[in-house]
């Protein structure tokens, strides 16, 4: 049964942590370091030296701002994901199933889905004002369309086979989303979560530079308006750690959930 | 349990997350000197003191801010002029009731500032040149393409592109433009390490009196909360009294307000506050905006300031 094929390799993480990995950053913060002592003047106002940003990372943690700046950006890149990816869940499984809705829903979801999130930023900010709705808003429309897509395609690649049994089983159109389609379509599904998850994130920090003051891309370019190049690199490098660790953690739920199907 | 202590820190960051503040005043403008007599009101306790309950929100845009107003996420703004006049133009119906600061022959926060290998020296050779403004028809933008006009410059010719104000000095220097508008903190350093000549401070060449921004409000606001902008009148002009008795108390003020480091502050070119504002300021404004194509649509300024 498809289920049971691991449907993304596990990531290198389950080899462990390879100190390896780290010969490259070092060596990049390294070089940064002297050319900045040698190029960049300590009253710049758009770039710092590395160990600038450091002190900056460090500082911003100790006092609190990064913490709350990142419980608002995840809160809104989680609640917007959930909402959207539920959407885009419901809707992927409805059109997967029914391929007469799928086809009366074509046109509207290929009109919509290619709408760029920033695009929406105006008038979700008139709608909702600044704030977590309107950041919402945008996360959970930018989310729905990967979720639907790629859950629709896992529904409508259900063995043939599988359905013929449920038929000659006489099980109910429930019933047979139930216990044939959906079981075989759950890793596919969690694999768009994961995808969209990782877009819920960029969009957030893109709303929060445009337009929503709030979060890590606000706090970024505040930074860099009143002439804090260092803060505004240490909220940067902040978000690439946030993000780093966001993945890694739906990669490990993904295997929690996933890994001991595949080795069965 | 460990699946459960996730989805409990997953609950605790949506809730810390939707936790809303209190209901109140909040007013938006950009960090940058204009909006002063604001900032200075706002750190002397006076809005408290009149008997307004006023939170002063930076945003990082100016042209989120009528959007802004709209959503009553801020119910009143320092915004450009650009910004007031163009949504007015659009259909939104904002109304000003204070000025912030003014332009005077003396001022310097606006400067015009050309790269030392551009071969720009006087007006005439602006023609034909890639200049940087930090957004097509914003102030900067409005002020750089009316200096050129007045110097007898077919701006046509000239193409503009869109920089951000830090990244200013970095563009001029690796010779990305020609020359751009930029405010003074950063025209200072371009000037300082060498890479750009002064060409022009274009506020000492326009009539004297422009108004910088104005405070506005969407006009159903201000019409069922006339006490409150009264209060803020008051507040306003409070600080405009402090602020022409000291002039370094603006500095202070802006350096908070805005978090500047402090060298930038101790030389920042002070502005000029005066929150008086009449009609005959915005149809300056909106005389060029139109000349240059920068606004759409026909505004009725007679109707944009309270009295």
């Amino acid at each position: 049964m498809r289920a049971n094929q691991p449907v993304i390799a596990p990531s290198r993480m389950s080899q462990g942590f390879d100190p390896r990995n780290l010969v490259l950053p070092v060596v990049v913060f390294a070089i940064a370091e002297v050319l900045a002592l040698a190029y960049v003047p300590a009253d710049s106002f758009s770039l710092a030296a590395p160990h600038d940003v450091a002190v900056e990372l460090v500082r911003h943690l100790a006092d609190g701002t990064l913490m709350l700046a990142t419980a608002q950006t995840l809160g809104a890149a989680l609640s917007g994901l959930g909402l959207g990816g539920g959407l885009g869940l419901v809707f992927g499984v409805v059109l997967g199933l029914s391929p007469a809705a799928d086809r009366l829903m074509s046109v509207t979801v290929e009109t919509l889905r290619p709408i760029p999130p920033a695009a929406l930023i105006p008038l979700s900010l008139l709608v909702y004002g600044f704030g977590l709705r309107m950041e919402l808003a945008i996360i959970a429309f930018t989310t729905m369309w990967p979720v639907l897509v790629l859950t629709r395609a896992a529904i409508r690649e259900t063995e043939p086979g599988l359905i013929e049994v449920a038929r000659v089983l006489r099980l109910s159109a429930w019933r047979t989303a139930t216990r044939i389609v959906l079981p075989g379509a759950v890793p596919r599904i969690f694999v768009a979560f994961r995808l969209a998850a990782a877009i819920s994130l960029v969009v957030a920090v893109t709303v929060e530079v445009v337009a929503n003051p709030r979060g890590l891309g606000y706090g970024m370019m505040l930074a860099a308006q009143s002439l804090h190049p260092a803060i505004s690199f240490a909220f940067l490098v902040w978000i690439a750690i946030v993000g780093w660790c966001f993945n890694w953690s739906l990669v490990w739920l993904e295997r929690q959930f996933f890994a001991r199907r595949g080795a069965e | 349990m460990r699946r459960i202590l996730c989805f409990a820190a997953g609950a605790m960051l949506l809730a810390s997350a939707g936790v809303s503040a209190a209901q109140q005043l909040t007013l938006g403008t950009t960090a940058n000197p204009a909006p002063a007599a604001i900032f200075l009101a706002d750190q002397k306790g006076l809005f408290k003191k009149h008997g307004v309950d006023l939170t002063v929100q930076l945003v990082t845009g100016d042209p989120t801010i009528p959007a802004a107003l709209i959503s009553d996420s801020i119910q009143i703004a320092s915004v450009t002029p650009t910004t007031f006049l163009n949504a007015v133009a659009n259909g939104i119906d904002l109304v000003a009731f204070s000025g912030t600061t003014i332009t005077t022959h003396g001022s310097k926060d606006i400067a015009i500032v050309a790269g030392k290998d551009s071969g720009i020296k006087t007006p005439a050779d602006f023609a034909g040149k890639t200049l940087g403004v930090a957004g097509i028809g914003a102030v900067l933008d409005v002020m750089l393409k009316n200096w050129l006009d007045q110097n007898g410059v077919d701006v046509s010719t000239a193409k503009f592109i869109e920089m951000t104000l830090p990244s200013m000095a970095d563009q001029l220097k690796a010779g990305r433009v020609d020359a751009l508008i930029t405010v003074d903190q950063f025209a200072q350093r371009m000037i300082s390490e060498g890479f750009g000549i002064l060409i022009a401070n274009p506020l000492a060449e326009i009539p004297e009196g422009q108004s910088a921004q104005e405070i506005v409000a969407t006009r159903a606001w201000a019409d069922a909360n006339p006490e409150t902008i009264a209060k803020v009148r008051a507040a306003i002009k409070e600080a405009e009294g402090i602020a022409k008795a000291d002039p370094e108390a603006i500095r202070a003020a802006l350096g908070n307000a805005m978090n500047l480091p402090p060298p930038v502050t101790a030389r920042i070119a002070l502005p000029v506050v005066d929150t008086s504002l009449s009609v005959a300021q915005l149809d300056w404004w909106l005389a060029i905006m139109k000349k240059h194509g920068l606004v759409k649509g026909d505004v009725n300024t007679a109707s944009l300031v309270l009295p």
